[in-house]
């Protein structure tokens, strides 16, 4: 195995985690992460729901360089364990040879920087790219100042370059939690942590330590609207019922100037899902994730998936040492070792316990649906609102009000209500520059509820390449061989005299013209 | 993935039973149902589900060979009422076609087909890189002239079909998805009945526009119909201000600017396959998805920064002469095949009013002279091997 070339996506825990015990096995390691991003690429909101308040010091790259690298201290180990590594360069495909693409001989993974994009070879691929936040909508989530749990802990811990003082989170379970508690270590006030649920949702331990450091935590409550006109000055929520029905009498507004929306995160499934690795719903792991065995292996033999992106878990947020233990034990298994004893897998690998995102994160929607009614907007690049999403509307600049309506969801087959792809090409809601990365969750979880339909018998949307939006110039071949210009084909070439089938069908041509 | 189910027909007869429900099908099936014929579309996936829904969307220049050209001019004249007849948006943009050339022997090409178009009626002219770049502001510099018609246009292929869908359901048509057709039942040389896993379904018509799988369908009641699926792939950048209307051909790529501002593009290399009756068939990209780019930049280079979004690949069937089929069959009587060889979509609302004719009253009210089976009568069975386009050959 030393001589074969393994490539780890991810520069997160689990990632380095299984670049260094690669390193350490002996194999020969190329580590990618897509930290430092550029201003661009922050800005479409990819990976993380970093909101439309990016600060100046982001285009400054050689500042932002340091900072970021400094702040992954695991990143410097596999520097000194002797891996390669590519930091600011982001996996945008990987290309395996299959069924229908045989003439590729080998497996090749699409990575780009700021400047241009190249092919890697590798024998083994680890995908690590963590997770991406769960964006619910409310009025006013567009206002600069609106971001992800895992936006804001980016910009806070890693890009040092948050820019609001006055934070108040949206959910209770660790993910928030852990949220509130980095905004206070990082100088930030943290106003308040709402909760639609009834009581906190994650670690006691954890909630009790905000509580004395002053954070209080507004249960039963739900989102109203962001206030402000240019960014955000503050929040109206509202208590919620039972049956999570806002109180109209309860609002109240909370001053602040950034909304942290920490409901839940959700895999990075797209890389293993254009590679063609298998995906399959798990509620335990937090929603569609790839299918893998005990080794982290996935239906795609030479590929593997670690931490964040094989599912989520309450604990996960709180103990970074589970997607380590993941890491490690890939590593192992791309090496050919035995991996670690099952005690040990017991105890560390994999989320155990019932993944609570889905059922937190649909608490949450049905709330803010009831609050903010259907005109809010759940895709921000296509402008489509709730209601356009279940009627089904074309878009608006098609001007096409005056067409018939198609009868909405229920105009469509049992297999297109469930969907997501059909909904989404004919209201355009997750067509934008963002990937669908703000209005995946929702679009599909709306979907779900209006339907009727369990969320594991929805289709999701399908991820395409590039899984980052990437400019044509960075995209393109710039080693473009002259074969390759020479061979570009004019679609189809033309029918060449002599080709089966020509005679005949010029003979009928002029026969014709006779006529 | 989808959790497939099959489901019984509700249906157990009806006067037509389309085989695809690709815009082909749906567009037959529409015009029958609208002409009072009971109508079931029987899909083995999902409705437009494969090329129809991933095509580029605009009226191929090869409609306009001589021998479719009747048919490309009836589609263009469907074209331009066909939200109002269906009642749903297509978004058709009539905003012509232009072919340019950035190499001297594409140039040379073009100057070639003008006079044999014009000479089959066709209103097209050559235009110098000037007046090219009137229409297409941000073409490149390097462009030699081009070809130019404000005939036809572009749409969308996923709407479009969709329209056709819901249009064919307000008229009482009924699809099946998740349905492949497995056999057709002929009694004394007649069709009797299609089947399926969960049934069969009585009729005495049947359309195979089954698209890669119509020759794998049509060889169930003994006849040739020959076909070479092939995968494309395609792509789409973020939008971009309104920059031309024109449906374009140039620097090995087709592409249009959809009218919310993105510009869809497709082309390159692609690869021969074989299909099957019930499945669907892989559609993977490829590493020269990043060859697209560079093309497209190169041909628009003011918008070479937009950002690439999403790409896809399609399959459609080819014909060994690239030009449709579309035949009522003496044997078994009650049968018609019809592919348009991977370019249907801008012919769609023409050759389902030839298949209609053909159904109802055994005739096309549209001239299909030529585009019949006899022309493939001595074809060397093994000709997708000759002509190099078996399965798993590149680029050929």
């Amino acid at each position: 195995m030393a001589s074969e070339q393994l490539v780890v996506v991810g520069g997160g825990v689990a990632g380095c985690s299984a670049a260094l015990e690669a390193a350490r096995l002996g194999l020969k390691v190329t580590l990618i992460d897509e930290h430092p991003q550029s201003l661009q690429a922050m800005s479409l909101d990819s990976p993380y729901f970093y909101g439309a308040r990016l600060a100046a010091i982001l285009d400054d790259a050689s500042v932002i360089s340091e900072r970021v690298l400094g702040a992954n201290d695991l990143l410097l180990e596999c520097l000194d364990a002797g891996v390669e590594i590519l930091t600011g360069a982001c996996c945008w495909g990987n290309f395996v040879p299959g069924p229908n693409n045989v003439h590729l001989k080998n497996p090749q993974l699409g990575v780009a920087d700021g400047e241009r994009s190249w092919l890697i070879d590798y024998d083994r691929l680890i995908l690590a790219p963590g997770s991406r936040d769960l964006v619910l909508s409310f009025p006013g989530w567009h206002l600069p100042g609106v971001l992800g749990a895992n936006g804001a802990s980016a910009l806070l811990a890693r890009y040092l370059a948050f820019s609001g003082s006055r934070m108040v989170v949206l959910g209770s379970g660790n993910i928030g939690l852990r949220t509130a508690r980095l905004a206070i270590e990082k100088g930030v006030q943290v106003a308040a942590v709402v909760e639609v649920a009834s009581e906190i949702r994650g670690d006691p331990a954890l909630a009790a330590e905000l509580s004395r450091a002053g954070v209080p935590f507004l249960l039963s409550h739900t989102v109203e609207q962001v206030v402000g006109e240019q960014e955000v000055r503050g929040i109206r929520v509202l208590q919620v019922d039972s049956s999570l029905q806002p109180v109209l009498s309860s609002a109240q507004e909370i001053a602040c100037d950034t909304v942290c929306m920490a409901v839940g995160v959700v895999p990075n499934i797209e890389l293993a899902s254009v590679s063609g690795c298998r995906v399959a719903f798990d509620t335990t792991r937090g929603g569609w994730v790839p299918e893998v065995d005990e080794d982290f292996r996935t239906s795609i033999p030479s590929i593997y998936v670690v931490g964040d992106a094989a599912g989520t878990s309450e604990k996960m947020h709180v103990d970074p040492q589970i997607a380590a233990e993941q890491g490690k034990h890939a590593a192992n298994a791309v090496a050919g070792r035995p991996g670690l004893s099952n005690e040990v897998k017991e105890n560390r690998i994999g989320p155990s316990e019932e993944n609570a995102t889905l059922p937190a994160a649909r608490a949450w929607l049905t709330a803010l649906v009831a609050a903010g009614g259907m005109e809010v907007v759940v895709c921000q690049c296509e402008e489509v609102t709730r209601r356009e999403l279940l009627d089904v509307s074309p878009p608006k600049y098609l001007g096409a009000g005056n067409m018939r309506s198609c009868g909405g969801l229920k105009a469509l087959s049992l297999d297109g209500q469930s969907s997501q792809d059909l909904i989404k090409r004919l209201t355009r809601a997750g067509m934008g520059h963002c990937q669908g990365k703000r209005c995946r969750d929702q679009t599909i979880m709306l979907l779900a509820e209006a339907t009727g339909t369990d969320l594991s018998r929805m289709v999701p949307g399908s991820y395409r390449v590039p899984v980052r939006p990437l400019p044509l110039t960075v995209m393109w071949a710039g080693e473009e061989t002259e074969e390759t210009r020479r061979t570009w084909p004019i679609w189809l070439h033309p029918v060449e005299e002599g080709a089966p089938g020509y005679a005949s069908a010029r003979a009928a041509e002029s026969d014709r013209a006779k006529r | 993935m989808p959790a497939h189910e099959l489901r019984s027909p509700i249906v157990r007869s009806a006067d037509v039973v389309i085989i695809g429900a690709g815009l082909t099908g749906l567009s037959s099936g529409y015009w029958l149902a609208k002409a009072g014929a009971r109508v079931v579309i029987l899909e083995k996936g999902r409705v437009a589900w494969e090329a129809s829904g991933r095509a580029t969307g605009f009226l191929s220049l090869r409609g306009e060979q001589p021998l479719e050209a009747p048919l490309a001019a009836a589609a263009g004249e469907l074209w331009t009422t066909l939200d109002e007849e269906l009642g749903y948006p297509t978004e058709w943009m009539p905003g012509g076609r232009l072919w340019v050339a950035l190499e001297e022997d594409r140039w040379t090409e073009l100057q070639e087909i003008c006079p044999q178009w014009q000479a089959a009626g066709i209103p097209v002219q050559l235009i110098d890189t000037k007046s090219a770049r009137e229409i297409v502001p941000c073409l490149s510099e390097q462009t030699l002239g081009g070809l130019h018609t404000t005939r036809g246009g572009h749409a969308n292929p996923q709407r479009t079909s969709q329209a056709f869908a819901w249009a064919f359901r307000d008229r009482g048509g009924e699809i099946l998805e998740n349905t492949p057709a497995t056999g057709i039942r002929v009694e004394g040389g007649r069709v009797a009945a299609v089947e399926t896993p969960t049934g069969s379904i009585a009729t005495s018509s049947v359309v195979n526009c089954a698209g890669p799988q119509i020759g794998l369908i049509s060889a169930k009641v003994g006849v040739c119909v020959p076909v070479a699926p092939v995968r494309l792939e395609a792509m789409v950048t973020a939008p971009l201000p309104k920059l031309f209307d024109v449906a374009m051909v140039g620097h090995g790529l087709s592409l249009r600017q959809t009218r919310r501002g993105n510009i869809h593009f497709n082309g390159g290399p692609h690869e021969w396959i074989d299909v099957d009756l019930t499945s669907e068939p892989a559609k993977p990209n490829t590493p020269i998805v990043r060859n697209m780019a560079r093309r497209l930049a190169e041909l628009l280079p003011s918008i070479a920064n937009i950002q690439a979004l999403r790409s896809w690949a399609g399959i459609v069937e080819v014909t060994p002469d690239q030009s449709c089929i579309i035949e009522r069959l003496s044997s078994p009587e009650g049968m018609i095949v019809a592919s348009a060889s991977g370019h249907g979509f801008g012919l769609a609302p023409s050759i389902g009013k030839a298949i209609c004719g053909l159904v109802l009253d055994g005739r096309s009210p549209i001239p299909i002279d030529g585009l019949g089976l006899d022309r493939f009568a001595d074809l060397d069975p093994d000709w997708r091997v000759a002509r190099r386009w078996g399965a798993g050959a590149y680029n050929t």
